[in-house]
């Protein structure tokens, strides 16, 4: 038996066996991976700090003081605005988070809250 | 001063230094290229042509940079194709450096570097004017009566009798220490690589060459090779040694009202100037070779001026026994004084630092006993890997004050950051899923620094630790409200 120029049985087996292990991978990596990690994310803001916590592997959990916070934008893709999504961006003077893929009023509530609570947090310092 | 001006014309020569210093890494591949690419000529024109271009780039952005001061406001055209404007107001004028590097000490002139408040400050430099001229604008951007440079020569005479202000020089025994002890042998290992690469084509060719392969022995022994690894050692040790010696000779630290003004360097003389709201943490490193010695280096980070063009970090001193560290931040920076009472990694985490300090010497030592034929004492190698985990593990400690946190830990060099909460900008907590099974966590907090942030981590702590440890970022610390069970253990070195 030939096939792509392999005679033998047992090289054909390997081949078929990794491309069957690359496949479930990608498979996994497309489907579950995406789903699990948007499936862990969890954030909560209040007028102290802004709490994050995500990951799968490697779980993080940050905290933002709000007097801390610079500036927030909320930012979209050609992607995220074909499904009506936006991607809120917290930046200190040291770090950049994200909370991606919020829907559009969600994001806007969200940035509009930081904002105010930032503002606030300033007047206290 | 409303006619717009050019600078000396060596800051043309200033600008192409700078300019083969930016490009440097170009420079070396092509020169690496070159050298290997033997009876192919085309790549040493491609180096003149380059060296050519770069002449030329400096000469005309030189040609092409004006300024001005008006009415209190500074003035800079730039740009060869692309025209910048940068427009400066005194009120916004927080530091004036006035230093002076090799080029511009050659001909009696200064560079000016003038620095605005905000982290990402935009600074305006003019990098060769004479001192009557440097003098002459610092007057004019002379902002709400503060001390300017220019000024200060004269004004530091008068006010040294008003007790004013410190000043901390580096005695030269100590200068002599940190020279030895400065372990850049990488950076200097690095370069002699690189020279060597230059300089063995040449000898292949040359009558040296010949009369070094008749000298030396035909078979490479053992003592031959120890030899050669010897000099390279050495001599990468003296290029560290005098490297150190040149970068902080002549290093005074005045500790002024609101600022620390470094002054360092035996050629290029370097000014750096920190006023103290602008420092986000203080930063203790006890090099390998140095902490046996008992001595370490103190590092500050700043927002917006560092010892570079985009970090933050000063060394606000070279070397000091660590013992008076804490005496010294008393009299210089008290607000980073601290004290110990760690929370450190539990005993069951001992193992992860080993296997993550000696892991890759495992899988290369695998490699040289397949390779060498299984001799069983090669796996005597691992010993140091092993140490050297184990040492992470002991030196990994944090340390919690009502508004400091002291985070300590080791790559080689051991460090001891200080963090103040009201310039924490984040704080991480961290665990893969292994260190979730085995309630383990990292804790990591960031401060600014330069114009982005710098990080410290300390791994492996109890997770409930820092779970507990994390929300001192936002919240005020009471001592007797949170339990920690093992704050008051202490730590012995300091």
């Amino acid at each position: 038996m030939t096939v792509f120029g392999i005679e033998d049985r047992l090289h054909f087996g390997v081949l078929i066996g990794l491309s069957a292990v690359i496949l479930v991978l990608y498979i996994l990596g497309i489907v579950l991976l995406p789903y699990l990690r948007w499936k862990k994310w969890r954030y909560s803001i209040d007028e102290n700090e802004i709490d994050l916590k995500r990951g799968i592997l490697v779980i993080q959990r940050t905290l933002i003081p709000l007097s801390r916070v610079q500036h927030v934008d909320t930012r979209q893709g050609p992607i995220l605005r074909a499904y009506s999504l936006a991607t809120v961006t917290i930046s200190t003077a040291a770090t950049t988070h994200e909370i991606p893929a919020l829907d559009e009023y969600t994001a806007d509530k969200v940035r509009n809250i930081i904002s105010k609570y930032a503002r606030l947090a300033e007047e206290d310092v | 001063m409303s006619e717009f001006k050019r600078q000396h014309p060596v800051a043309a020569i200033s600008r192409v230094v700078d300019l083969i210093r930016g490009n440097l890494i170009t420079i070396i591949i092509i020169l690496v290229f070159g050298a290997s690419g033997t009876g192919t000529p085309s790549f040493h024109w491609v180096f003149v042509a380059l060296m050519v271009f770069l002449l030329v780039a400096g000469v005309a952005g030189w040609w092409r940079f004006v300024y001005r001061v008006e009415k209190g406001e500074l003035q800079i055209k730039q740009g060869i194709m692309v025209r910048r404007n940068l427009y400066l107001t005194r009120d916004r004028v927080q530091v004036i450096d006035v230093t002076a590097g090799l080029v511009q000490r050659l001909f009696g002139l200064v560079k000016v570097e003038i620095k605005t408040a905000g982290s990402s400050s935009r600074e305006a430099s003019l990098s060769a004017i004479t001192r009557r001229e440097a003098d002459y604008l610092t007057r004019l951007l002379r902002n709400n009566g503060e001390l300017q440079p220019g000024m200060e020569d004269i004004a530091e005479k008068a006010e040294g009798q008003t007790q004013q202000e410190q000043r901390y020089a580096l005695p030269g025994k100590d200068l002599l220490i940190a020279a030895s002890t400065s372990g850049s042998f990488g950076i200097a290992l690095s370069i002699i690589a690189t020279i060597f690469s230059q300089i063995e084509p040449l000898l292949d060719e040359s009558a040296v060459g010949d009369w070094l392969i008749q000298v030396l022995p035909s078979e490479a022994d053992t003592f031959f090779i120890v030899t050669v690894i010897l000099i390279f050692v050495v001599f990468a040790w003296l290029m560290s040694f005098f490297g150190t010696l040149i970068r902080y000779g002549d290093f005074t630290l005045t500790v002024k009202k609101d600022e620390l003004v470094v002054r360092r360097g035996i050629f290029e003389k370097k000014r750096i100037t920190v006023p103290f709201n602008r420092i986000q943490a203080l930063r203790i490193v006890e090099g390998t070779m140095r902490q046996p010695l008992g001595y370490a280096m103190l590092h500050v980070e700043s927002a917006g001026y560092g010892d570079h063009q985009d970090s933050g970090s000063v060394v606000v001193f070279p070397l000091i026994k660590k013992s008076r560290v804490n005496d010294f931040l008393e009299k210089v920076i008290p607000d980073y004084k601290f004290t110990v009472n760690s929370v450190k990694p539990p005993k069951r985490a001992l193992t992860r630092y080993i296997i993550r300090s000696s892991a890759v010497l495992a899988i290369v030592l695998m490699f040289f006993y397949w390779l060498l034929g299984s001799p069983g004492w090669i796996w005597f190698f691992m010993i140091p890997g092993i140490f050297w985990g184990w040492l992470r593990h002991r030196d990994a400690a944090v340390s919690i004050q009502p508004e400091k946190m002291v985070l300590q830990s080791r790559v080689l060099a051991r460090t001891t950051a200080v963090v103040r909460r009201n310039r924490a900008q984040d704080a991480t907590k961290s665990a893969s899923w292994i260190q979730k099974f085995r309630k383990l966590a990292n804790l990591e907090v960031s401060v600014a620094s330069g114009d982005q942030g710098r990080s410290f981590q300390v791994r492996e702590l109890e997770e409930a630790d820092a779970e507990e440890l994390l929300p001192w970022i936002t919240r005020e610390y009471v001592k007797n409200e949170v339990v920690w069970d093992i704050v008051d253990r202490p730590l012995k070195e300091w």
